[in-house]
């Protein structure tokens, strides 16, 4: 069944989702062929001031364009998966179909995850191709070897453990964070339609308590890793100002994967209770 | 065999508004039951605790012995008040759909209701009217094998043609294990096809009886009675 569901919910956010991101290859791509028939294909480093003002400044603006465009694919996309799309499937009228299939909501949890995650993740390597893209020619591409390997030697400086070990936990983190994020948001919104009334404000009420409550819990946590790695006196002269260190470093990982584990082990918990026995359509 | 539905008890409290007040109710099969009650009775709080789009503030009900979960939404079939399908779909994604997820639907059986009602299976929902929506709606809900049919109010947005068709549905496609509940305030329709009725008020049940005996004990037909018992 959750097979079933994944792909009817593919289909049902592809709708949205596969126009968006073709819009982002298109403009991509235009952005591209303008950039090589002025900008790269000019040798001289001073083309840009040898122009008309109100050239450059339609410049500016086709670039400021661009970044926006790249934000509100980013936005359009978190937004729709993670609060509009779980909100307006189970919650709404539609909602009087979803759970009357014979499906658990564990279920539908899972499904809503799963396809909300594969979007965002191809949303993020999207936009990472697509800057690439745009702005990328062959003398960036020549230094990039060099540049890489200056990041790699300097990354036991900056965190205290080597770039092969910090960059895949980081992205680890990284990976577990976003799906926590989701079940929150999933777990506020399935809470916050388990009141008789303003069910919306509800949720957002309840996802502004739990941020607040994470980011103590975080600061604490902080705290703790800090005055453990360097002694209590970095509470005063704060974390930034200390060496790094590879103590510091792990603590400070395993402490925030362990805050993100508990976020999302709650938030599924806690969405599965509601959906299963507080449910309260109207 | 278990009893297809038993309520024990079974409230619901919307705040401090009691919609349904400590209801005892079983039902049987094989039977058409008419569930009536004027606006605001408690009539679709009950269907939606059956389905288990609600959960009850106290007391509990089972269907075929089990509370509602999956296992009980693979035997009810529920038609709700409202248009649960998304309007960008085509009459054959929902179809499909029906197919995917309800193990005895019959898509013959909603393929031949479709076509005899004139409905293409390639229309969009965004091009139909409200009453051919709640038609199409009806159509999925009645081509499943279900045990226990949850209609709420399935026959206010059609117009009287379709209504016989419709109610002609009902009768011919459920059989002896099956019963159907149906919610409506048009007595006079549906009358005929009734075996049972509830009269439920405020939240209460004021009469759970057969047709047969409201006509031969009171003399006179659910619809006068209704409007006896219902009187403003």
């Amino acid at each position: 069944m959750l097979g079933k569901l994944i792909k009817n919910e593919f289909k049902a956010v592809n709708r949205l989702m596969i126009p968006l991101h073709l819009g982002l290859i298109v403009i991509t791509i235009i952005g591209r062929f303008y950039l090589q028939f002025t900008v790269f294909n000019n040798p001289s480093q001073m083309y840009v001031l040898e122009q008309n003002i109100w050239y450059n400044l339609l410049n500016v603006m086709l670039v400021m364009f661009y970044i926006i465009a790249l934000i509100a694919a980013a936005l359009i996309t978190w937004i729709y998966l993670s609060i509009l799309r779980f909100r307006k499937n189970l919650f709404t009228d539609e909602g009087y179909l979803m759970h009357t299939l014979p499906v658990s909501a564990s279920a539908h949890i899972w499904s809503k995850l799963i396809v909300n995650f594969v979007w965002q993740l191809i949303d993020i390597i999207l936009i990472i191709l697509s800057v690439c893209g745009l702005f990328l020619n062959m003398d960036m591409i020549r230094a990039l070897p060099d540049a890489f390997s200056l990041l790699f030697s300097s990354f036991p400086d900056a965190f205290g453990v080597p770039a092969g070990v910090g960059i895949p936990l980081y992205l680890l983190l990284f990976l577990v964070d976003s799906i926590s994020g989701i079940l929150i948001i999933y777990m506020c919104i399935a809470v916050g339609h388990s009141f008789n009334s303003h069910k919306i404000l509800a949720s957002v009420g309840i996802y502004v308590g739990v941020w607040i409550i994470a980011n103590i819990l975080s600061s604490v946590c902080a705290a703790i890793t800090g005055m453990v790695s360097y002694g209590s006196s970095s509470l005063l002269i704060g974390v930034a100002n200390n060496l790094p260190n590879a103590t510091y470093f792990w603590l400070s990982w395993i402490m925030s994967l362990l805050l993100c584990l508990i976020r999302g082990v709650a938030g599924y918990l806690l969405s599965n209770y509601f959906m299963t026995k507080r449910l309260n359509l109207e | 065999m278990e009893q297809l539905l038993n309520c024990q008890a079974l409230s619901k409290r919307y705040g401090y508004k009691t919609a349904l007040d400590s209801i005892n109710l079983s039902l049987e099969r094989g039977r058409i039951i008419g569930l009536l009650g004027p606006n605001g009775s408690g009539k679709t709080t009950l269907i939606k605790l059956i389905n288990g789009l609600l959960a009850p503030s106290s007391g509990f009900l089972t269907i075929n012995g089990s509370v509602p979960g999956p296992e009980t939404k693979k035997i009810v079939s529920y038609l709700p008040e409202r248009t649960y399908f998304n309007s960008w779909m085509k009459v054959t994604d929902i179809l499909n759909f029906f197919c995917d997820f309800y193990e005895n639907f019959d898509r013959n059986r909603a393929s031949d209701m479709l076509h005899r009602l004139g409905i293409n299976e390639n229309d969009r929902l965004s091009s139909m009217s409200k009453g051919t929506k709640e038609k199409v709606q009806l159509i999925m809900v009645m081509s499943r094998d279900a045990q226990l049919y949850c209609l709420d109010e399935p026959i206010g947005g059609v117009d009287p043609a379709a209504r016989d068709y419709i109610l002609q549905t009902i009768i011919t496609n459920y059989n002896e294990n099956a019963s159907v509940l149906i919610s409506t305030h048009l007595i006079a329709d549906i009358e005929n096809v009734l075996d049972d009725v509830i009269f439920i008020q405020e939240g209460h049940i004021r009469l759970h009886a057969s047709v047969d005996e409201i006509r031969e004990q009171e003399g006179k037909s659910v619809d006068a009675l209704f409007r006896e018992v219902f009187r403003c």
